[in-house]
């Protein structure tokens, strides 16, 4: 049954699209579920003295703290920017069109500790001293902790085929599938330092391009494969900056991946076609795009060779 | 405040000034085109809100805008500069496109093409509750023999439009129909799958209906009157979208529409999800059933997933994933187009934008090599 379930490529591969989709389009509807309720608490802070909101100046990459309460027209963002110990919440009026201008508070980023969300801890812990200012490294410098990941993946892949003469030729695939990661990452101020260690799960097909259709070599040779359940793992390390804010991260990831692709071998037994078993590296374009405690992640780049792209949209969840 | 007070106004009432529309603007919080644009669902013309937004909020502060204020350039965002056009709002809009193809073929080829040259006119009535836009655009002679002695022109838009109360506008004549994510690449397979690209419009009657947190489009087409009658596409569609949080809408479009060769139903839901300033994701998936007069029906269907990431003001990180098939239970050729690009709005009325495009197509029997293309455009708008 599961093996007539994977019979048809196209039909698992729209369903990979569609459960990735709903998977995602929950995972987000979720993140915001929690967003405005996150919103409602970190607006108690502004009503909340006892508690401590900073402002966060960027370019002198210093905190200060700001002054409560605010002013009543003055709401809090309903999706707040999430770190693992902060809050991070602009302030903005009742009217969308004030936005831009009309408040002067509205370009300005604030960030409230975490406890405040929670009353009770707040009223013990929430600091009382006189405000002093402080790096801003010390405020984004988050607890290292591990984060899972899922990703859709998409890779372009070339086979070899030796041919009776003992030369060797190539010919096309492409392996779409499933990775599941789990990550650690160190926050250095505005940069991370990112390692992973991740499983994948795919379906590859073997097929001629145009190209190799018109390569001699192979005018005797016929040969496709679809359905073929590819293995493997990875480990990868990543470096991003996040030049804008706290929830926008871009960067470059090189995954060390091994698979294993158990190519069926044609019927001409003088033809051979591999590798089953393949050590590729990767160099990729890393974004990663926050939103509550998720996540989303795009990765592109060149997977083992030039010419062979690699894509995949993930979405990971911060514990 | 003055500004913003008569901006606010005058952007109610639908001024005008060309451009496409740029559907990831929800992460600035711009949630609903009708906040920019003339047309309450994107594309054409924007207000002069939209102007001044995109001279203040979105541009950078280069060459020319390097000492000019906020408020200065929002002022010189008219057609004329820093003076107002009270009663008629012409503009124009230039885009064009320096493709690479093939990049990492020995065959690749490198091609320059005038993908937009519009002009618009728009006159507000007064009471400033009734309009009429046309939008003329540069359309090049596609035939095969080159021989057209057509003016290589196209109506994009005429319309008139009138606001029945405070959530209710019905617009009459030629226009984009209502449906999906309108995203400015008109070859993206949302767009080229639905075959509702840049040169796809329809003479309909559209009813929208607006609220806060809502935008509802209801359009009856009876296709594009200039094509033969045999060709138009009648048919009805809608499309519904909802902000369920802060920056994050929820939508569905639905489009029935037939000729006297085939006919179309086309559905789709959407999201689009704005993160922190100027950073959005957008999603959209939809299908197409198409019927001809071959007794064989078509199932297409599409995914689009795209984040913009803002790296710095006026400069934006485009993440594109895209996939489509023609056949969805069936063998069929698929394709799937991703890679990065980068937007950059330097300064007002300039948007430089360069794609790195990578398309994959799957055959039933092939697996082809992919084509790594650069797309790299420069835009004007005056």
């Amino acid at each position: 049954m599961v093996l007539n379930y994977l019979a048809n490529f196209r039909a698992l591969l729209i369903r990979v699209c569609i459960t990735a989709f709903f998977f995602m389009t929950f995972m987000t509807f979720t993140a915001f579920m929690a967003g405005p309720a996150h919103a409602k608490a970190v607006a108690k802070i502004l009503q909340n003295s006892s508690c401590t909101a900073y402002k966060i100046d960027g370019k002198r990459k210093r905190v200060y703290k700001a002054k409560l309460p605010f002013p009543p027209n003055v709401a809090v963002s309903s999706a707040p920017a999430a770190g693992r110990n902060f809050y991070g919440f602009k302030v903005k009026s009742s009217s969308t069109y004030d936005v831009i201008r009309n408040s002067k508070y509205s370009k300005d980023f604030y960030m409230a500790d975490r406890n405040c969300l929670y009353p009770k801890v707040a009223e013990t812990e929430a600091p009382s001293a006189p405000i002093v200012s402080v790096n801003i490294k010390s405020q984004i410098k988050t607890p290292n902790k591990w984060v899972p990941t899922l990703y859709l993946q998409t890779i372009r892949t070339k086979y070899t085929v030796t041919l009776p003469s003992e030369s060797t030729t190539s010919i096309s695939g492409n392996t779409t599938g499933m990775a599941a990661e789990i990550s650690r990452n160190w926050y250095r101020g505005r940069s991370v330092y990112s390692a992973a260690a991740a499983g994948f799960w795919g379906i590859s097909e073997i097929g001629r391009s145009s190209d190799e259709r018109n390569n001699g070599d192979l005018n005797n040779f016929e040969y496709q494969a679809k359905n073929i359940i590819s293995l493997g793992g990875e480990a990868s390390f990543a470096y991003l900056i996040a030049p804008f804010d706290a929830t926008n991260w871009i960067g470059v990831k090189m995954p060390i991946r091994w698979t294993h692709t158990p190519v069926p071998q044609p019927p001409d037994t003088t033809y051979t076609v591999g590798p089953i078993n393949k050590i590729s590296v990767s160099y990729l374009l890393e974004a990663r795009l926050q939103t509550g405690p998720f996540t989303w992640i795009q990765n592109y780049g060149i997977y083992g060779s030039w010419g062979n792209i690699i894509w995949s949209l993930g979405m990971s969840y911060e514990f | 405040m003055r500004f913003l007070r008569y901006g606010l106004i005058w952007g109610q009432i639908f001024f005008i000034f060309s451009a496409r529309a740029y559907p990831t603007f929800i992460g600035y919080g711009y949630q609903s085109c009708s906040l920019c644009h003339v047309n309450p669902f994107g594309n054409g013309p924007l207000s002069d809100y939209g102007r001044a937004v995109g001279a203040i909020a979105v541009s950078g502060k280069t060459f020319w805008a390097s000492n000019s204020s906020d408020e200065e350039l929002a002022l010189a965002s008219n057609f004329l500069g820093r003076k107002k056009m009270k009663y008629i709002k012409p503009s124009a809009d230039v885009r064009g496109l320096l493709l690479m193809r093939g990049l990492q073929t020995e065959s690749s080829s490198t091609a320059f093409i005038p993908m937009q040259a519009d002009v618009s006119l728009s006159i507000p009535f007064p009471e400033h509750k009734n309009w009429v836009s046309a939008t003329l655009g540069y359309y090049p002679d596609r035939s095969s023999s080159g021989n057209n002695d057509d003016l290589p022109l196209i109506s994009r838009e005429h319309y008139a439009a009138t606001t029945i109360n405070k959530s209710n506008k019905v617009l009459l004549g030629m226009m984009d129909i209502p449906f999906g994510i309108r995203t400015a690449d008109h070859t993206a397979y949302s767009r080229t799958g639905t075959q509702l690209t840049m040169n796809d419009q329809a003479h309909q009657l559209l009813w929208y209906n607006f609220g806060k947190e809502y935008d509802l489009g209801v359009s009856v087409s009876a296709g594009n009157l200039f094509q033969e009658s045999d060709k138009r596409q009648k048919g009805a569609s809608v499309f519904f979208e909802h902000e369920l949080w802060s920056k994050t809408r929820f939508g569905f479009s639905s489009l029935y529409s037939k000729n006297s060769y085939r006919s179309r139903l086309m559905n789709a839901v959407h999201a689009r999800i704005g993160a922190t300033e100027g950073s959005a994701v957008l999603i959209e998936i939809g299908t197409v059933l198409q019927k001809t007069q071959i007794p064989t029906s078509n199932f297409k269907s599409y995914f689009l997933f795209e984040n913009m990431f803002r790296i710095s003001k006026g400069l934006h990180l485009l993440l594109l994933g895209e996939f489509k098939t023609e056949n969805t239970f069936g063998p069929a050729r698929r394709d799937l187009r991703i890679g990065p690009a980068i937007q950059y709005f330097p300064a007002p009325r300039l948007e430089i934008r360069a794609d790195f495009q990578t398309t994959r197509s799957l055959g039933s029997i092939s697996v082809e090599k992919d084509q790594i293309d650069l797309l790299a455009q420069v835009h004007l708008w005056f």
